[in-house]
Parts: structure tokens; sequence; C-alpha cells
């Protein structure tokens, strides 16, 4: 017997044998293994993230009325950015949910 | 064109992409449980050894340096964790092994289209002879991925394969159990194929 036919025999069989395995459960079981624990993380995260969203909701309107009152933001909006304090107050609120939304995004 | 091993392990290492690494488990999973099926001559244990050894190196992913290729490193994790197992499971291949000088034939009793005479001759070899030549010869990887798999000199592995094939093909040529004696095979209890 030669080498290559050995090689041959060898390959042959693992082959045969892989091309048994190639399509069960396997990989998808293991796939849903792996992200369980993301699974377990997103869910903590959305229930926290629900939590703290009912309660900055709670607060807005006093957040709201704060940050606009503000005399930092009144100094800009007087230093000539065009916006009134109220509108620089939502936009600095939108920056602050947009970056979390693109955070909790790349960590999902 | 499909993603490379590589692509993928620099998708799964910057994205922490779980599509990337399921894409590389799908590519190697077939072959990594094969090898591991005819090293270990059983298939008892095998799929939790590369569950095992898949989540191990999801975990470990971001390690991977690349000096090597992704499958060797993979066939590395799986060898490690194969020993390992093979540690723990020493007391019951000793009465495996006393059962076989018994003339009782142990074994899986499925995943049998091998033929009797290789399985044989196979499992007579030493470990890391079967390993080398099965990742060589069966499963196509150069001697240098064999060593990187097997965390061994590079000449080591060329002479364990040399070793191997020169045992196998005695073994195999071998037309009665009087003459695989003389190579040194035991073969006392064994029901060939023939």
């Amino acid at each position: 017997m030669r080498d290559d036919d050995l090689g041959a025999l060898l390959s042959e069989d693992l082959n045969a044998l892989a091309a048994k395995f190639e399509d069960d459960s396997f990989a998808r079981k293991l796939k849903y293994r792996i992200e369980s624990r993301k699974r377990v993380r997103a869910g903590v995260l959305g229930v926290v993230g629900v939590l703290g969203a009912g309660i900055a909701a709670a607060q807005f309107n006093r957040l709201f009325e704060s940050a606009s009152q503000s005399t930092l933001l009144d100094g800009l909006a007087l230093q000539g950015s065009g916006f009134s304090s109220a509108v620089m107050a939502s936009l600095i609120i939108a920056t602050a949910v947009i970056a979390t939304a693109i955070v909790l995004q790349r960590e999902g | 064109m499909g993603k490379s091993d590589i692509d993928l392990v620099y998708l799964a290492k910057a994205t922490h992409d779980d599509d990337a690494f399921a894409e590389l488990v799908r590519r190697h999973q077939a072959k990594l449980r094969a090898f591991l099926v005819r090293l270990s001559g059983d298939h008892a244990s095998v799929d939790d050894i590369a569950q095992l050894s898949l989540i191990k190196a999801h975990r470990a992913i971001a390690d991977f340096r690349g000096g090597a290729s992704f499958r060797s490193w993979l066939f590395a994790i799986a060898y490690r964790e194969f020993l390992q197992q093979k540690r723990r499971d020493d007391a019951v291949t000793r009465i495996s092994a006393a059962a076989a000088e018994n003339g009782i034939q142990t074994g899986p009793a499925s995943f049998d289209d091998i033929s009797l005479d290789l399985k044989n001759a196979l499992s007579r070899l030493p470990e890391n002879e079967r390993a080398s030549l099965l990742l060589c010869d069966a499963v196509g990887f150069t001697h240098a991925e064999a060593a990187a798999a097997l965390s061994a000199p590079l000449g080591s592995v060329k002479s364990w394969v040399l070793r191997g094939r020169e045992k196998m093909r005695a073994m195999l040529s071998a037309p009665t159990n009087e003459n695989a004696d003389s190579v040194g095979v035991k073969t006392s209890g064994v029901i060939y194929a023939r």
C-alpha cells in the first residue's frame, strides 16, 4: 500500500463521517448556547432600561424646565447660538438619548 | 465571494459578531467532530468535547493572534480538551482495555462505516502518531498546522506521521493475525472484517 492510498483511505473515511455531521443540529444548538448569555444580558438591560425610561419620563417635565431655566444655557443662547434655551435643552436631552441608543445597539 | 476564516475571525473580534463565529463553527464543526471520533475511537463524548472546545474558542477569540490558521488553533483547543477528557476517563479506559485483552471488542456501535481493519489499525497507533496521521492525511492539515494543533515541534510531527504511515501500512497489509503479530500488533480477540 502506498502513502497516497493510505491517505486517500483515511481522508475518504473522515470526509464520509464529517458529511454525517454536516447537517445535524450540533451547530444550531451551539449557536443557541453561545447566544444564551447575550439573551440574558439583553433581558436585564431591557428591564433596567424600561425602569430607567419610566423614571426619566416621570421626571422629564421637571428636568426640561430646570434645563430651560439654566443660566448656562441662557448664557449660550445669548451668545448667539440662535436657539432659545428651551430648544438647547431639548437638543441636549435628545443627544443623550441617541448616544444611549447607539451604545445599546453596539452592545446588543 | 465568501469571507475567509481570518476575515470572519476579525469580524467576530471587532464587532462581537456571533453570526461570524457561527459561520466558522458551521465550516469546521463536522471535520472537528470526525477527527475527534477517529482519534478517540468512541463517539460518546465527542460532541461534548467539541461543544466545550468551540465555546472556549468563542470566549478566547480575542486572544487569537493569527500566527497559525484558525482551524489549527481550533483543533489545538479541541486536542487539549480531548487529552483532559481522556485523563478524566482513564479508569474507564483501563477497564475497556482489559475487556479488549479478554477478547471483547469494545468501541462505538455507530459511525462504523470505516472498515474494522482501518479502525483497529488506527486504534493501535500511539496517540501522537494517530493524531498526526489523522490531521495530515485525513483532515488535510500541513505539517506546520498539525504541529500547531498538537503543540508539538514540527520535526516530531513529521516523524510521527511517517511512523504512523509505516505501521498502518504494515497492519493493513498483514493478511493474517500471525503476520500482524510480526509487526508488533496485538490481535488477540480482534475480529477482522476479512
